[in-house]
């Protein structure tokens, strides 16, 4: 039993973030790519301004991985593995990044959903070390 | 909660939970009429065309500057329904400071009941230390014809010890709305600062000239509503006044 959990990202963490957010933007042709913590605040982001979360877009992205999450669950699939979407031409992928933190990604039609998602695989290690040395405290 | 020291932001996630249709949605839509556009962002509501938030609707609020680090503070409602448990637990997740509506209504206090124990059961199932979690009370809809007295509200929902605040509200009309909000934002920074005393002390000051020591409060206020009150220990300032 805890209370809300506390994290504290530093300056030299979240240039080490940002640094591989946008590497992953850079192979995968996408345009902004942000992490998230499971409650929806936003923990760090690169990319496109117009993306940019003021708050709204990590609640929105938070609740929709959860919620289709959860979803899924309830149709008998235990394998939730991420969410994407297609548009007709911004299309987003959600992905788990350690245990209580997401990935989201924004790419247009210049890329494809599978070099994105191959982008993400090769990246989530290096991700989630990262993000293993964030100040947590309850 | 997330602190920023790259950006110097505070983040704390509020959570406004209760009876279906206590008026849960009213008090953001409210908040979100009284706030300077730049103090914060757009409303965004999951509601069904009914208007019955089924998901969650959501409003991140700016508030004061705390040792150079500006304090943000997201509200979120959740679904009052029974049926929406899942979607509850999972808006609970990381929440700072949670306040309860009540609805006043003398023909609705069995559900006012029933939502408390189901609020309970929620948290327990987010892994949350409701002891540990800054709460607060609302009893919403006070100029209804058939309001409950205060004292039998209190008997139902608040009977302990050690109560927690309450707030005897008319969201509709903004009445206490504010003084509730600011309440429990009170509890919630008293909490950090009490819980992470050094946490926003840990890094370097930055380039720019650093902002006084002492808590300010953002230019960018209230257009108007009477300075809530607040015990006299508290030391932080309101999100509005």
């Amino acid at each position: 039993m805890t209370s809300s959990t506390w994290c504290e990202l530093g300056p030299q963490q979240a240039r080490a973030l940002r640094s591989l957010l946008r590497h992953l933007c850079t192979e995968a042709e996408a345009i902004y790519a942000a992490l998230l913590q499971d409650s929806g605040l936003l923990i760090c982001d690169y990319g496109e301004a117009t993306c940019r979360d003021a708050g709204e877009t990590g609640a929105l992205a938070s609740g929709t991985f959860f919620a289709a999450r959860q979803l899924a669950q309830r149709l008998k699939e235990n394998e939730f593995t991420g969410l994407s979407y297609e548009g007709a031409d911004r299309h987003f992928l959600l992905a788990p990044a350690g245990a209580d933190t997401l990935l989201f990604i924004v790419f247009n039609s210049h890329t494809r959903p599978a070099i994105v998602r191959a982008c993400v695989r090769k990246i989530l290690p290096d991700l989630v070390t990262e993000l293993a040395h964030l100040g947590r405290m309850n | 909660m997330f602190v920023n020291h790259d950006t110097r932001e505070v983040t704390f996630k509020l959570v406004y939970a209760g009876t279906p249709v206590s008026g849960k949605t009213t008090n953001l839509c409210y908040i979100h009429s009284r706030i300077d556009a730049g103090q914060r962002g757009d409303l965004v509501s999951l509601a069904t065309s009914a208007d019955r938030t089924v998901y969650f609707d959501f409003m991140p609020v700016s508030s004061v500057l705390i040792q150079g680090y500006r304090t943000k503070f997201v509200l979120y409602t959740v679904p009052g329904q029974v049926q929406y448990a899942a979607t509850r637990q999972l808006v609970l997740r990381g929440v700072d400071g949670l306040v309860f509506v009540a609805d006043s209504s003398a023909s609705r206090l069995e559900e006012n009941l029933e939502s408390a124990r189901t609020l309970m059961e929620d948290i327990k199932q987010a892994r949350l230390a409701f002891d540990q979690l800054p709460f607060v009370l609302q009893y919403n809809k006070r100029d209804v014809p058939d309001a409950a007295p205060r004292a039998h509200l209190d008997y139902l929902l608040n009977r302990k010890p050690n109560p927690f605040p309450v707030f005897e509200t008319v969201a509709t009309r903004g009445v206490n709305v504010f003084a509730c909000l600011n309440a429990l934002s009170q509890l919630v920074l008293q909490k950090f600062h009490a819980s992470a005393p050094g946490a926003l002390s840990a890094t370097p000051p930055p380039a720019s000239p650093p902002a006084p020591p002492d808590l300010q409060p953002l230019e960018a206020r209230l257009r108007t509503s009477p300075p809530p009150s607040f015990p006299a220990s508290t030391s932080h300032p309101a999100i509005v006044s």
